[in-house]
């Protein structure tokens, strides 16, 4: 009998698994006793990040634990089962660099990296929880944006990259380290900073004009904004999956604010400085643009 | 000595942060300009309190690049080289760059 352990948190990469067996395999099965029962939790499957250990054991279930189980952030969950967990540090120690996660010689990136996942907030309204579809209503635009970037200032923000990237690449999520001017990669570039001739030089990179997109996702792709300072600079802006939008002004920092320091719910609204023009909504086809 | 070492590699560069798509205009500083602004932001004492900060959109300060790579932001009455901050009261620093750039390059918004 063994007890096989799946460290449920990347995407691309295969998980991190680990299988028990014997005394250890004893001593991790009564440190996950359920304990206090929980409001019932879906097993979380369908977002990035730290979605939990998953169990399953070989031979049956044992004691209170069925044959397949999951523990997210201190709560056991399987079918028929949501109860906190009798150890609530069991997590950090499995996945910490003294517990059994260290056999697989990971390294500290990926145990600093899931110390982090860890910590960050249980996800509400996803997969089924109890208030999914409230949350989802308080959030409407939430389903229509899933094709969007997430917003992940961090990527973007230090180093050589942040230098080297501007709104426009940030807009389209196309990191090309070259500062991206519209059209130019198509041998287009914008003539004068109007809206006419920077949507143009947009159009020939192959970003599709949307203006009657009314700040709503398109099905496919994401959502960008484009606006000017008349004669003096262009400015981008990106909706990302949870209906917010952020920009990147510049060699700066990404952010999801405005002058005003606001969430931006919606770039026509947003206090802009002197990018006063809005020019219009643009979708960002994912692999279909090209811009230097 | 660094700053007599890094001289002899690369000249000293003027800068103000203004646009977002399209780059920042820069300019060629003397040597004896950016030396000498070095020795003024040595002199200036350290910044207490909270720090302005900038806008996202729009002018965000004055630059000075050294040709060892070190940067400069004056913004205001800071002025900053990474995270050691000085009060300039007088602005000292900020004017000194800004009239040492060419006629024309830096835009009217930064002014």
């Amino acid at each position: 009998m063994s007890l096989k352990v799946t460290v449920d948190v990347f995407s691309g990469r295969p998980n991190p698994v680990l299988v028990l067996e014997g005394r250890e395999e004893q001593a991790v099965l009564a440190r996950l006793r359920p304990g206090k029962r929980q409001p019932r939790l879906a097993a979380p499957q369908s977002f990035l990040g730290y979605r939990g250990l998953q169990f399953e054991l070989t031979g049956g279930r044992r004691r209170a634990l069925p044959g397949s189980f999951r523990l997210w952030h201190g709560v056991l969950i399987a079918d028929g089962l949501s109860a906190a967990v009798a150890d609530p540090g069991f997590e950090a120690w499995f996945m910490g660099t003294d517990g059994p996660l260290r056999r697989l010689g990971l390294g500290g990136a990926v145990h600093n990296l899931l110390e982090t996942e860890r910590l960050r907030p249980r996800p509400k309204g996803g997969d089924g929880d109890k208030d999914d579809r409230h949350e989802r209503r308080r959030r409407h635009e939430h389903e229509r944006c899933e094709c969007a970037p997430l917003y992940e200032p961090g990527w973007w923000n230090g180093g050589p990259r942040q230098g080297s990237n501007n709104c426009y690449n940030y807009s389209t999520n196309y990191r090309s380290d070259t500062f991206a001017q519209p059209g130019l990669a198509a041998g287009a570039e914008y003539a004068s900073l109007t809206c006419p001739d920077v949507l143009a030089g947009a159009i020939a990179d192959e970003l599709i004009n949307a203006p009657k997109a009314n700040n709503r996702c398109p099905k496919e792709g994401h959502l960008v904004a484009l606006v000017v300072a008349p004669g003096g600079d262009f400015h981008w802006y990106r909706k990302g999956r949870t209906g917010y939008w952020s920009h990147k002004p510049g060699p700066g920092q990404a952010t999801n604010r405005d002058n005003s320091g606001h969430l931006i719910t919606d770039p026509r609204t947003a206090d802009r400085g002197f990018y006063v023009d809005f020019c219009t909504f643009m979708v960002v086809m994912h692999g279909h643009i090209k811009i230097l | 000595m660094g700053t007599s070492r890094s001289s002899e590699e690369g000249g000293w560069i003027g800068g103000v942060l203004v646009y977002s798509g399209r780059r920042d205009p820069t300019w060629p500083v003397p040597a004896e300009l950016g030396h000498r602004l070095e020795q003024l932001w040595e002199g200036l004492p350290p910044w207490s309190g909270r720090r302005p900060q900038p806008p996202p959109l729009g002018f965000r300060g004055w630059t000075l690049t050294a040709p060892d790579g070190r940067v400069w932001t004056a913004f205001r009455q800071l002025v900053a080289l990474a995270i050691d901050g000085r009060r300039d009261a007088e602005r000292e620093f900020e004017r000194s760059l800004i009239a040492s750039a060419p006629p024309g390059i830096v835009p009217t918004i930064a002014l």
